[in-house]
Parts: C-alpha cells; sequence; structure tokens
C-alpha cells in the first residue's frame, strides 16, 4: 500500500518534471494546469502563452505518455517473464525480440522507405520482426517435455537471436550509408510528433497490462515449479504461453516506438523485489508504476544531458541504472528471488 | 478411493512402472515400499496425473485421465520429496497457494481461504511460523508446512513421497502421527512412499512392495516386511523384530572374516 502510494507519486513527480523541463522554460505548476485545461468541461487559466500552452500539449505531453506507456510495458513484460521463466536474469528481450525488431528496422531503413514516404515503416517493421523472432523461438524451443521446456525455450531464444542478429548486421554491413540511422534506432529514443504513437502503442498498453495483471496470482503459484504448480491445478503450459504472448506483444509495441532500450525491463522488477516484496501482486502494478516513472526520468536526461543534441535513452538507461542497481544489491541482504 | 487397474507407466524403453493394481479404501493409509529405482515416486506421479500412464487410474469412482487439472487438484493432494521452495515467500502466503484449486483461475483468495489456510496454520500447530519466509523453515518445519499448504487443498486424497527422508527420528515420528491423526479427522485416504520400512509398517494400514516397477509383496505389514523379501529385493541383511508397537525392521551388518591387520 506504502509502495502504491509511492509509485502513483513517482508517476505524478516524473510527469511534471517532463512537463517542466525543456529548452522553453515553463514552470511546473502552469504545465499542470495547462493539461487540466484540455479535460472536457474543464476550464483553467493555467498563466501561459499561447506558445507554451502549444509545446506542453503537442510536444512534451505526448513524449512524456509515451515514457510512460514504454517503461510501463517493457518493465511488466520484464517482471512476468522473469516469474514465467523462474529466470531473474530474464528480461524483455530473453526470447529474441530485440534481434527479431532489430532485423525489421534495419531492413525498412536500408530499403529507403521511411525516408521517402510520410508514413514511416519501421516501427511497423520492428514490430513485425519482434513478434516473428518469438514465433520462431517458440516454434524451435517447445518441446513436449515439460521438465526441458523453460530452458530448451530460453535456449531457442539464445539461438534465435544470434542467427537475427547476424542477418541484420549482414544488412546492415551492405548499406554502410546508414550505420549511424540504424545504430540510433538500435540504442532507443523517445522522439515523438504528436499523439500518433501514443495512440498507437495506448491499445497494446491496455490490453497486455490487463492479461499481465489477471495472471498475477497465477504467477507466484509458479513459483512452486511447473510439477507442484500443475498437482495445484494450475494449466501450466497454458498459462506461460498466455503470458509470454502478452509480454511479448508489449515489449513489441514498445521496441516499435522507442528501440531497443536496455536494462528497464530487469532493473526495474527486481528493485521492486528488494524493496516491495517478491508477490507479483506487488511486483505487476508496481512495475508499471515505476518502469513508466523510471523512463521518463531517464528521458528527462537524455533530452537535457547534451542539449541540443539528444543522448539515446538506452544509454541513460544503463548509465544510472546499473551503479544504482548494484548499489541496492549491495545493501540488501541478497540476491533478490524471482 | 483410489484405484488403479493395470497401471504402466514407461519412458522411451524404460518400464518404470509395470502392471500394477492397487485399491485404497475411503480412509485407509497404504505405504509404497521398495528400492530406490523401484518405481514408486513414478507410480504416485501417475495417480497424481503428473506421468502418462497406461491402464487405468481412478479418484473417488472418476478416471484421472477424464479430470481437468482444477478438478483433479480438488481431489488430490500431492507433499512431493523434494519442494520447490519459493524464496522470501511468507509460510502463510505458501499454505494459501494449497487454495489455488478454489480460487477462481484469475482471481485472488476470498476471506473464506484466507481462514481456512489459517485454521490448518493452528491444527499443525505452525502459527508462530507464519510470518517466517519459506527458506528459514528448518526441515521438520518445512515438512509441516508442505503438509498445511497440502491440506488447505481440501482433498479428499493425500499423497505423500518419502514425507520423512529429511527429517530426525523424532521429527519423523511427530509428522507421521500427524498424517495420521489428520486421516482419522478429516477422513483422508493416504498414499505414502516410505524409504524407512520400521515406520512404514508402523503407520500404514497395507503396505505394497514395489522392485523393478513390479509389485512382488502386498499386503499387512506382518506379510510383506519379512527378512526373506528385504533380502530378496533390497539386497540388504535385517533382522525382523515384532514389538508391542508393531513390527521393527533392523539392518545387521554382515559378519566378515577378522581381517588381519
Amino acid at each position: 500500500m506504502v509502495w502504491a502510494v509511492g509509485g502513483a507519486v513517482a508517476v505524478v513527480v516524473a510527469v511534471l518534471l517532463g512537463l517542466a523541463i525543456g529548452p522553453a522554460s515553463i514552470s511546473p505548476g502552469g504545465a499542470a494546469l495547462s493539461v487540466l485545461d484540455h479535460i472536457p468541461g474543464v476550464h483553467i487559466r493555467s498563466g501561459l502563452s499561447h506558445q507554451q500552452a502549444v509545446i506542453i500539449w503537442e510536444i512534451r505531453l505526448p513524449r512524456v505518455i509515451l515514457g510512460l506507456f514504454v517503461g510501463a510495458m517493457l518493465a511488466m513484460a520484464g517482471a512476468s517473464y522473469q516469474g514465467v521463466f523462474r529466470n531473474p536474469l530474464a528480461d524483455p528481450y530473453l526470447l529474441g525480440v530485440a534481434a527479431g525488431a532489430g532485423l525489421g528496422a534495419t531492413i525498412a531503413i536500408v530499403s529507403g522507405l521511411s525516408a521517402s514516404s510520410a508514413f514511416s515503416p519501421v516501427p511497423l517493421a520492428a514490430f513485425v520482426g519482434a513478434l516473428g523472432a518469438v514465433l520462431l523461438t517458440y516454434t524451435v524451443g517447445a518441446t513436449g517435455d515439460r521438465a526441458r521446456s523453460t530452458a530448451s525455450l530460453i535456449l531457442a531464444g539464445v539461438a534465435v537471436a544470434s542467427l537475427l542478429t547476424a542477418l541484420q548486421t549482414f544488412v546492415q554491413q551492405r548499406d554502410t550509408a546508414v550505420i549511424s540511422q540504424v545504430y540510433t534506432w538500435l540504442l532507443g529514443r523517445l522522439t515523438v510528433t504528436g499523439w500518433s504513437q501514443v495512440a498507437l502503442v495506448l491499445p497494446y498498453f491496455v490490453v497486455t497490462a490487463a492479461v499481465l495483471l489477471a495472471h498475477r496470482r497465477l504467477l507466484d503459484v509458479l513459483s512452486v515449479g511447473d510439477h507442484e504448480a500443475t498437482t495445484l491445478g494450475v494449466p501450466v503450459d497454458r498459462t506461460r504461453l498466455v503470458v509470454v504472448v502478452a509480454a511479448s506483444f508489449a515489449t513489441a509495441a514498445a521496441v516499435a516506438v522507442s528501440g531497443l532500450i536496455a536494462f528497464v525491463g530487469i532493473i526495474v522488477p527486481h528493485t521492486i523485489r528488494l524493496l516491495g516484496g517478491t508477490s507479483y501482486r506487488v511486483i505487476l502494478p508496481l512495475s508499471i508504476l515505476f518502469g513508466g516513472a523510471f523512463l521518463v526520468l531517464a528521458d528527462i536526461v537524455a533530452r537535457q544531458a547534451m542539449a541540443p543534441a539528444e543522448l539515446p535513452i538506452g544509454v541513460v538507461t544503463a548509465f544510472f541504472g546499473a551503479p544504482f542497481f548494484v548499489l541496492l544489491l549491495r545493501s540488501s541482504r541478497g540476491v533478490p528471488a524471482t | 478411493m483410489v484405484r488403479c487397474r493395470a497401471v504402466s507407466v514407461r519412458i522411451d524403453d524404460a518400464v518404470l512402472v509395470d502392471d500394477v493394481d492397487l485399491e485404497i479404501a475411503d480412509g485407509e493409509w497404504v505405504s509404497v515400499i521398495g528400492p530406490n529405482g523401484a518405481g514408486k515416486t513414478t507410480l504416485l506421479r501417475a495417480i497424481a496425473g503428473l506421468a502418462t500412464a497406461e491402464g487405468e487410474v481412478e479418484l473417488a469412482g472418476r478416471s484421472v485421465r477424464d479430470m481437468g487439472t482444477r478438478e483433479r487438484s480438488r481431489t488430490v493432494a500431492v507433499v512431493p520429496q523434494i519442494p520447490v521452495v519459493p524464496p522470501s515467500m511468507p509460510a502463510v502466503d505458501y499454505v494459501l497457494l494449497g487454495r489455488t484449486p478454489h480460487i477462481p483461475l484469475f482471481g485472488v483468495e476470498a476471506p473464506d481461504d484466507v481462514s481456512t489456510a489459517l485454521t490448518v496454520l493452528e491444527q499443525l500447530d505452525l502459527t508462530a511460523l507464519a510470518d517466517r519466509r519459506m527458506e528459514t523453515l528448518s526441515g521438520g518445519e518445512l515438512q509441516r508446512v508442505m503438509l498445511a499448504r497440502a491440506l488447505a487443498q481440501d482433498a479428499p486424497v493425500l499423497l505423500l513421497d518419502e514425507p520423512t527422508t529429511a527429517l530426525d527420528v523424532g521429527h519423523q515420528q511427530e509428522v507421521l502421527e500427524l498424517v495420521d491423526e489428520l486421516r482419522m479427522s478429516r477422513g483422508l485416504t493416504v498414499l505414502s512412499t516410505m524409504h524407512d520400512l520400521t515406520l512404514a509398517g508402523q503407520y500404514a494400514d497395507r503396505l505394497m512392495m514395489l522392485a523393478g516397477g513390479r509389485v512382488v509383496a502386498s499386503g499387512s505389514a506382518e506379510d510383506v516386511l519379512t527378512e526373506a523379501n528385504v533380502a530378496r529385493h533390497y539386497g540388504a541383511r535385517v533382522r525382523v523384530l515384532h514389538e508391542a508397537g508393531g513390527i521393527v525392521v533392523l539392518p545387521v551388518r554382515p559378519v566378515h572374516e577378522a581381517i588381519p591387520r
């Protein structure tokens, strides 16, 4: 309960900072009022100029909201993968999502379509690549033998990821002009043009979060292993499949609009385990809140650290996330359990 | 009531359980004994629906094959030999996992489920351990908490896989006495596998000895626990004593010619 309030506060603070900080200085209060003014039936004088109000509504708010969704989806997908594979190292990219999305995006960039048309095919190509990779991993790695199935899935993920990364590198090397563009995409960034990307990921966020949250107790039951979970009446294989599919859709949607943002899917759930407990009833909802808040804050750093240039957000999440997590590990009693 | 007819379990070419017939009446306690690799655990897994078996396994008159996972879990509770212990989980939450068969798949436990779990904890004298993290429990405490989870399942059939192997002799007696009391008070049907032949004979109504997957002896402790049976199937030299509390099986070290030093 304390942590739920903490998570909500973190989200609000991150959103206010995300709205207020930028090249044009705008007070957090004014920014907040300006946003509230857009609620139907509400009329508030925010005291901002028309230009400032446009900056808030058309530039900063969409980016902040997108950051919330992407961070939330990566963190809850990571937590779900860790639960369903009972593996603390599992992250949203475990089953080849990153390599598949990278290949899809690279092909789209190399093909030149992204430059010529108004509608960029990169997100769609990344999305298709990500889901294709998971499908391939599942097809190759699923065995009838339950005792082996999680290990063989993870190994199949490793194999699929290397294969797709090799293909991606091959495609990229053939067209060296696009390397920096590909590289920028791979490192991840939140860039938005108005609300279209937010509208794109919203349905994925809503559906996958609902599915994963519905499984919060089942993920706890899975912590006693497949056999015992079966004797407790849980259809283990089906549960694992549904969770993996939902988590993969969440990851693919996040990757499609933001590239490959490292580390969020691992550190956010583990930080929550260390601070708030190991039940997925706590981990999943808090991963959504803190994952979103963390990414919005990381994005502020990415925007400001070398302004007017932008750092790739994946660099920021890893640069601040890794030392923070090491400190947390050292100050806690032991390795977090999954 | 548990009924097995011509149950066999094969993995690849190996026959782990070979044509086993077994009937356990309601409220009865049967122990399966036999040397390592005799197929005891596999038989238990077949009865729990965890292993694919030929032949017919019936629980309360229904074929295990026709039951869904959930229905099966309301009929039979399993205490595994080597549990997967979820670290950091409080004991009370672990016991609450036993309510899973009664909780809607995507729901959370109702107040009824919580009170059932607390009642079971109290019955097994575990209330003081309710908030302890699972990995901090001793072997005896863990065994009792696992039993509590199985009882929270409210299933009429209880399968125990080597429930005493990790325990000292005092805790062995304590756990088996507890199972016996619960069997009486709740009318449970109990099937256990046992390594300790003395305890197996003292606590079960009937014994069934397996060797190489086949039933080699079955009946009362007196009939099954003979020096000849143990010698033949375990390759062990034992004395069988008939005490007031039941049969005692004593290992006897073979006497060798004195080795000159």
